[in-house]
């Protein structure tokens, strides 16, 4: 049996993603061979961990399915053919990459990259969950996630239905790309529970390297905008008035003469700076500033360099803000307390 | 035939032993020192003369023999003597071996070491102190491919024990994770030659004649220098783990190395059917002789101690 395209579906988490429009998934390891003196060629082996990438774009189908994700939770997905006759899944994933690209005019588009760290291939599950009919009667897990699955519907953004609000107050944009994307690092340690099996091995803990980088470019229209003194930006009196949480909007279009429109999606770039602006002008066509703005993500467990009021929701895909650090209660019972603080 | 070996056509054996090396070096030399003395009186000069300068041997040709090779089940379970440096190690000397069409004589262990950490094979190194000439024989093919099995890292692992308490346990305060291992067992030999044997005539008519009467083992220290994600905690001035409960008695840290092979194979009756061999375990027991901590930009916070034991 051969399967088109059309008849793949993927799932995270037992949730089919919709509207892709292509997707793509490596996975492998390095091999290195082994050559003995006197002999030449032995075997190969492998020498790193067995690693992909789930890489997905797809078209902005209402809330992003994938917002609500985690930087530090393990998903578990894959994909599903033939209405679930065959599936090839992954045990643990994260997603390292998010970028979404919104135009006037024109469907916004999402691209993820899943890092697959654990197992992954047939015989794995993509959906992991046992479901039942809405009598109890016991359903396929593919009917499950069928049942589960909203409708979703295009969206085209229209004048006035992307913002950007910054200070509290949101700014018509005409288009935006946005582009968050984590360092990781896997750490593998020698643990007893490998010895009769590779197979299942996963890494033994995943560091995001911080800070987190965002880079939001929007355009804006000349009307719109005033022109900064970019300079002023440059001065370190001003560092810490230059650093602003900036949130950006895509609105329901059909609900923009609403008191409160819907916003369909939000994305937050945190501790945002300035990086350049670009005033394009040219005959027939509206006069626009593109705008580049870097934010950084600290680690929420420590202290931020500079603090900033938090007029927004920040950050947008929460990392675990509580972390794990101990308790007061703990500290004052702990050892360094026990011993005078030595 | 090429005039050139190749590596695929470098044996390289020590006693009886192939080696499964990836790489070995060889080098010797004499020991010789300039000589220059008086040896008479010039009465047109009115002064000491002097010989022709010369060199002249001030002790036996000697060398030192080290490979790198990878751990398999042929010759560590049980270790083979080649490798062996432990309290019953013998102080004989393996009297010959070969590197491709080179023959050499009269060898003895000096240090053996391995390194361990996620997914590489245990590659591990040995050094020997080998003495007499080198001979040039012919080439030696094998008969058959020998099965190698080789020892692989993350199937291998380690265990770190103090005062009973298993260091590694996610359930107690320590919860070491060990990123790589590095063991290293040395031998320090005094080597000892008769005046009588030495002087001999037989010296004259063969290149290999002036050989060690005795290379006696004077001490053996083995090392382990682990890199973990903690370093030893509690450590008191002699070295060892010394909690605060009075009840604790300090104790020595045992840190075990379990080797296990890549491969598996078939273990009737075992559970699971299939399973990669052991083997070998390499155990240090002594004093945490230094550790330290370090972290830099983009990183994480890594520890590194090292472990010596004194076993003679």
């Amino acid at each position: 049996m051969s399967f088109s395209s059309y008849e793949q579906e993927f799932v995270i988490n037992d949730q089919i993603i919709s509207g892709i429009s292509s997707a793509s998934i490596s996975y492998g390891s390095s091999v290195e061979p082994l050559y003995l003196a006197g002999i030449g060629y032995i075997d190969s082996f492998i020498n790193g961990p067995i690693e992909g990438d789930l890489s997905i774009t797809r078209y902005m189908l209402g809330p992003d399915l994938l917002a609500d994700k985690r930087d530090n939770q393990d998903l578990t997905g894959g994909f599903v053919l033939g209405e679930g006759i065959q599936q090839a899944g992954f045990t643990k994933g994260r997603v390292i990459s998010r970028k979404v690209s919104c135009n006037i005019g024109e469907i916004p588009s999402i691209d993820n990259t899943i890092r697959i760290y654990g197992n992954f291939g047939g015989g794995i599950d993509a959906i992991t969950g046992s479901y039942n009919d809405s009598q109890g009667n016991p359903i396929t897990p593919y009917e499950g996630v069928k049942v589960d699955q909203e409708d979703r519907e295009y969206i085209i953004p229209t004048q006035g239905s992307i913002a950007v609000e910054i200070g509290g107050n949101d700014y018509d944009i005409l288009g935006f790309a946005i582009d968050r994307t984590l360092t990781v690092e896997a750490l593998y340690a020698l643990n007893k529970e490998h010895i009769h099996s590779l197979k299942n091995y996963e890494a033994h803990d995943i560091q995001i390297i911080y800070p987190i980088e965002t880079k939001l470019d929007f355009t804006i229209s000349q009307e719109d905008y005033n022109i900064l003194q970019m300079r002023e930006l440059m001065d370190y009196d001003s560092i810490k008035s230059s650093v602003e949480n900036l949130n950006v909007k895509i609105y329901d279009p059909q609900t923009m003469d609403n008191a409160a429109p819907i916003v369909i999606n939000e994305y937050n770039i945190v501790g945002a700076k300035l990086s350049s602006v670009n005033q394009s002008s040219a005959t027939e066509q509206e006069t626009t500033i593109a705008l580049s703005f870097i934010g950084f993500e600290t680690d929420p467990r420590t202290p931020d360099t500079y603090p900033i009021e938090q007029t927004t929701p920040t950050p947008s895909y929460g990392t675990d803000t509580e972390g794990d650090f101990i308790s007061a209660d703990e500290q004052a019972n702990s050892d360094e307390r026990m011993f005078g603080g030595l | 035939m090429s005039e050139f070996t190749s590596f695929n056509r470098c044996l390289i054996e020590l006693g009886d032993q192939q080696i499964f090396a990836t790489s070995a070096s060889l080098n010797m030399s004499p020991s010789l020192k300039r000589d220059v003395r008086f040896d008479g009186f010039s009465l047109n000069d009115a002064g000491a003369t002097v010989n022709d300068p010369t060199f002249v041997p001030t002790g036996p040709l000697k060398g030192t023999l080290s490979f790198e090779f990878v751990v398999a089940d042929q010759h560590f379970n049980p270790i083979q003597s080649i490798f062996d440096i432990s309290d019953s190690m013998s102080e004989s000397p393996i009297t010959m071996g070969r590197i491709g069409q080179y023959r050499f004589w009269t060898a003895y262990l000096s240090s053996f070491s391995f390194t361990m950490e996620p997914f590489q094979l245990i590659r591990a190194k040995a050094e020997y102190e080998i003495f007499g000439t080198i001979h040039e024989i012919g080439d030696k093919k094998l008969e058959e491919i020998p099965d190698i099995n080789p020892a692989e890292s993350l199937k291998s692992y380690g265990e770190i024990v103090a005062s009973g308490i298993d260091l590694q346990d996610e359930n107690n305060k320590f919860d070491l994770r060990m990123l790589s291992a590095e063991y290293s067992a040395k031998a320090t030999r005094k080597t000892t030659y008769t005046i009588r044997m030495n002087e001999h005539k037989a010296s004259l008519l063969s290149s290999g004649g002036l050989l060690p009467y005795r290379s006696a083992i004077s001490n053996i220290e083995i090392n382990c220098n682990i890199k973990s994600n903690k370093i030893i905690n509690y450590i008191n001035h002699m070295g060892e783990i010394q909690m605060k409960n009075p009840s604790d008695i300090p104790q020595n840290v045992a840190i075990d190395l379990h080797l296990y092979g890549a491969k598996k194979i078939d273990v009737p009756g075992g559970s699971p059917e299939r399973q990669s061999p052991h083997i070998a375990t390499f155990s240090c027991i002594g004093k945490v002789m230094s550790q330290s901590l370090e972290v830099s930009t983009g990183g994480y916070l890594s520890g590194n101690f090292s472990v010596s034991q004194v076993v003679r």
